[in-house]
């Protein structure tokens, strides 16, 4: 077996943890929502049971010890030894989040997060388990009943039909290793069905031809026959046909004929097999348990799905790209023939468009994840916040299921983080104050995603006191971010938390006050493309709104002209279009210009001369004007000669390609094959230092 | 000529490539395998003896399997492969 092969087989056990701790979690969930019945506490179980057995594998020791005395305790809940309570729950999410540091350090190889010991003892304590977490690990497979005679009313008969793709041995799994597991389940028959194997000369040897049927007699549920091939589920074809009966067994077992494999080896097979095998040929062994009997056990299965390396998928939505470019040059070039006429040409032409659009589109989709994961991560943000802030809080979340970028969920992350607990610790209130508000003493944090026209918007409302806006204002007054004489709306208001420096909180707090504020948090949103925008009732809470792109390759932009070259300003950062003549312009300084609109005087930038394409405009007339808003609500208005057309542009990285320049994020290639850029309208802002700076004192000064 | 071929200790996906070009290299000639140091043999190992005995049984060649009693017929009982078919049965030889 290479090291490639099991490395990949590493990462593949922890992409399988990050499912079955999401599976953990949604048992909590559902735990805490009253549902004790044993099917969620066996969900739970199955979880941890199979992260103690994959760690094992791997020989993470801390990892399996763990995972073996939660799973103890689980298991004394799900015996009824102990009854679930809220208290025990909440140890047990605890442990949970613990189980998800341990697998996260045994990813990263680091060292083990220290308070493991501490809530084992206290699990121990709660579960009546203490003497449990002494022992030695005991090995990863239950021992194998053999006292078939006694057991045999409860034994069934499994027919597995195993053939493994090629992909199952370059991901360096091995039939071998699972046949093994299997036959740890109980008593395994296995027929290799070598007919579709060649002659060498024909044999592709990494292709592998033969085909098993296994028959099973096990005390197993078909949900534990499947454990044991997880790690291959996509990488082979497994067909499990549910118990049979006694009566039908021996149309299916392999026919007398075979030579038994303890025949042809003598006495070198095991004893135990020997012992074993009057009770598979006695048909009362298998009759006594009909398939209805455990239901239960076939715990519902992810459907068909398959994981692909994520680099595979990038190189295709780049591809997709490539394509959509070429369909439009294609589009230009037909366009520009001479005599050109509506054609068939035209119309195939218009149907590749659409189909390629479609292919986007659904490509795009495949970058989609849901983005509960990272909402089961806040509630843990949730739960450490309220501990750390000593309030009660309860989590909400809605739309889970709603599917955003992957890059995007991941790069959310952190300014969620930072929301969630700053709605705890700023927004909502002490208990005391609730309940003289009338309020219930646990407060509640909803998180919710949701589409909304093209866009994903997650909100983050507390039901707290809202925003104190005379607080505000004080504070910003205090801190020269506003004039005392300045005359705010409550939105106005609400913006300046977004102000770099600005913290509400008298004291900064061990929680939130990081010396990270929110506008980090709204620059973090806004390099993704989005925005986040703020509600807030006094005494009913606040909603913080953040509305996202649905993908970070494809970006709706406005293609302007300016000195003859082709540009695209993002569409999220324009707020108005506007033709100087009847917009209220006026000359300041030398060849300078400020624009009058209703919030007041904003500078004026032309683009042109920012990126050296010419010297400054002498008149401002025949051009046109795009407001932009920036970071932290600037606004400033660009100069450019001509609005072409709003569309959406692939992103090309020019920072992969050829390098950071200033004032653009990107660049994308149009219909004619040229390259556009597009322009960064926060770092115009910040490369325009002279201008930008003298313009946003004059509009302090306003 | 007889040929001798000393198998490896693992016959897994990495290994079976090689070891097929050098079972190949003895095509035509009567062919002894000796397989006393494997330790490990997956599917893919077994398959690839399964084709070469085929191979040999189909050129009407002799090949022996010896040494299989050291850990190859364990794996084979857990693969399912009856002994015979990578010529390795007791008492069995290959069609001459």
């Amino acid at each position: 077996m290479s090291s490639g092969g099991t490395e990949d087989f590493r990462s593949s056990f922890f992409e399988e943890c990050e499912e079955l701790l999401e599976s953990m979690h949604d048992g909590f969930d559902l735990l805490a929502d009253g549902a004790q019945d044993n099917e969620t506490m066996n969900a739970i179980f199955r979880a941890v049971h199979s992260i103690k057995g994959g760690a094992g594998a791997f020989g993470f020791t801390d990892l399996v010890t763990f995972a073996h005395q939660f799973e103890t305790a689980l298991d004394h809940v799900r015996s009824g030894k102990c009854e679930a309570d809220e208290d025990l729950l909440d140890l047990f999410r605890h442990c949970g989040d613990h189980l998800s540091d341990l697998v996260a350090a045994a990813r990263s190889d680091d060292e083990a997060p220290p308070r493991g010991d501490e809530l084992l003892d206290r699990l121990g304590e709660a579960t009546g388990t203490g003497g449990a977490a002494d022992d030695e690990v005991p090995p990863d497979f239950e021992p194998v009943t053999l006292d078939i005679g006694l057991d045999a009313a409860e034994e069934a008969v499994y027919t597995i039909r195993f053939a493994a793709d090629p992909g199952l041995f370059a991901s360096g799994n091995e039939p071998l290793v699972l046949f093994r597991a299997l036959a740890g389940l109980g008593r395994l028959e296995l027929e290799a069905d070598l007919s579709a194997v060649p002659p060498l000369a024909g044999l592709d040897p990494t292709d592998c031809r033969m085909e098993w049927t296994a028959t099973l007699f096990t005390v197993a549920s078909e949900g534990e026959i499947r454990e044991v091939f997880e790690f291959v589920e996509g990488l082979c074809r497994l067909e499990i046909d549910t118990p049979v009966t006694a009566e039908a067994l021996p149309e299916i077992a392999p026919s007398e004929g075979l030579p038994s494999l303890s025949d042809l080896l003598g006495s070198a097979g095991d004893g135990e097999t020997a012992t074993a095998e009057p009770a598979s040929t006695d048909p009362a062994a298998a009759r006594a348990e009909p398939a209805a009997a455990r239901p239960e056990a076939n715990a519902p299965r992810p459907g068909g799905t398959i994981r692909v390396d994520l680099e595979k998928i990038d190189k295709l939505i780049n591809l997709v790209g490539e394509l959509v470019i070429k369909e439009a040059m294609l589009s230009q070039s037909i366009a520009e023939l001479p005599g050109h006429t509506e054609s068939d040409l035209s119309a195939a032409l218009e149907s590749l468009k659409q189909l390629a659009g479609e292919i986007q589109e659904g490509v795009m989709a495949v970058r989609a994840q849901p983005v509960k994961p990272m909402f089961q991560r806040m509630a843990r943000i949730v739960r450490e916040a309220g501990t750390a802030t000593g309030k009660r809080v309860k989590l909400v979340t809605n739309g889970e299921f709603t599917e955003v970028d992957k890059t995007v969920i991941e790069r959310l992350v952190d300014p969620l983080t930072h929301m969630i607990r700053n709605a705890i610790d700023h927004g909502l209130e002490p208990g005391d104050r609730r309940e003289a508000a009338g309020k219930p003493r646990e407060g509640t944090v909803t998180i919710s995603a949701a589409h909304r026209s093209g866009r994903v918007m997650i909100d983050v409302a507390d039901d707290g006191g809202g925003i104190n806006r005379e607080k505000v204002r004080a504070l910003a007054i205090e801190r020269g971010l506003i004039s005392a004489a300045d005359a705010l709306s409550a939105t106005e208001i609400d913006n300046l938390l977004f102000l770099p420096g600005f913290s509400s909180k008298d004291e900064v707090s061990e929680l939130s006050g990081r010396g990270v504020g929110l506008d980090v948090v709204r620059s973090e949103i806004q390099t993704l493309g989005g925005r986040v925008s703020i509600h807030s009732e006094p005494g009913e809470g606040t909603v913080f709104s953040i509305s996202l792109p649905l993908t970070l390759a494809v970006l709706e932009g406005m293609v302007i002209r300016v000195a003859n070259q082709t540009m695209v300003v993002p569409i999220s950062a324009i707020h108005e279009t506007l033709q100087p003549r009847s917009a209220a312009i006026h000359a300041i300084g030398a060849g300078g210009w400020v624009l009058k609109n209703r919030s007041g005087l904003v500078p004026v930038i032309d683009l042109g001369h920012f990126f050296g394409f010419r010297s400054p405009v002498t008149e401002i007339d025949s051009h046109v004007l795009l407001l932009i808003e920036s970071d932290a609500s600037q606004y400033y208005a660009l100069i450019v000669d001509d609005i072409q057309e709003q569309r959406q542009v692939v992103i090309k990285s020019l920072e992969t390609n050829y390098q950071q320049v200033q004032g653009v994020a990107a660049a994308t290639i149009l219909g004619d094959g040229r390259i556009a850029l597009i322009i960064d309208p926060d770092n115009i802002t910040r490369g325009s230092v002279g201008l930008g700076g003298a313009h946003s004192s004059i509009q302090m000064a306003v | 000529m007889n040929e001798k071929l000393l198998l490896p200790a693992r016959l897994d996906s990495a290994a079976v490539r090689a070891l097929a070009q050098a079972i190949q290299a003895r095509r035509g000639h009567p062919l002894t395998i000796d397989a006393q140091q494997v330790e490990l043999a997956g599917a893919l190992g077994l398959q690839l003896l399964v084709a070469a005995h085929r191979q040999w049984q189909e050129a009407g060649i002799a090949f022996r399997l010896t040494g299989a009693e050291h850990g190859l017929l364990d794996m084979c009982q857990t693969l399912g492969v009856p002994p015979r078919e990578i010529g390795a049965a007791p008492g069995e030889e290959a069609a001459a």
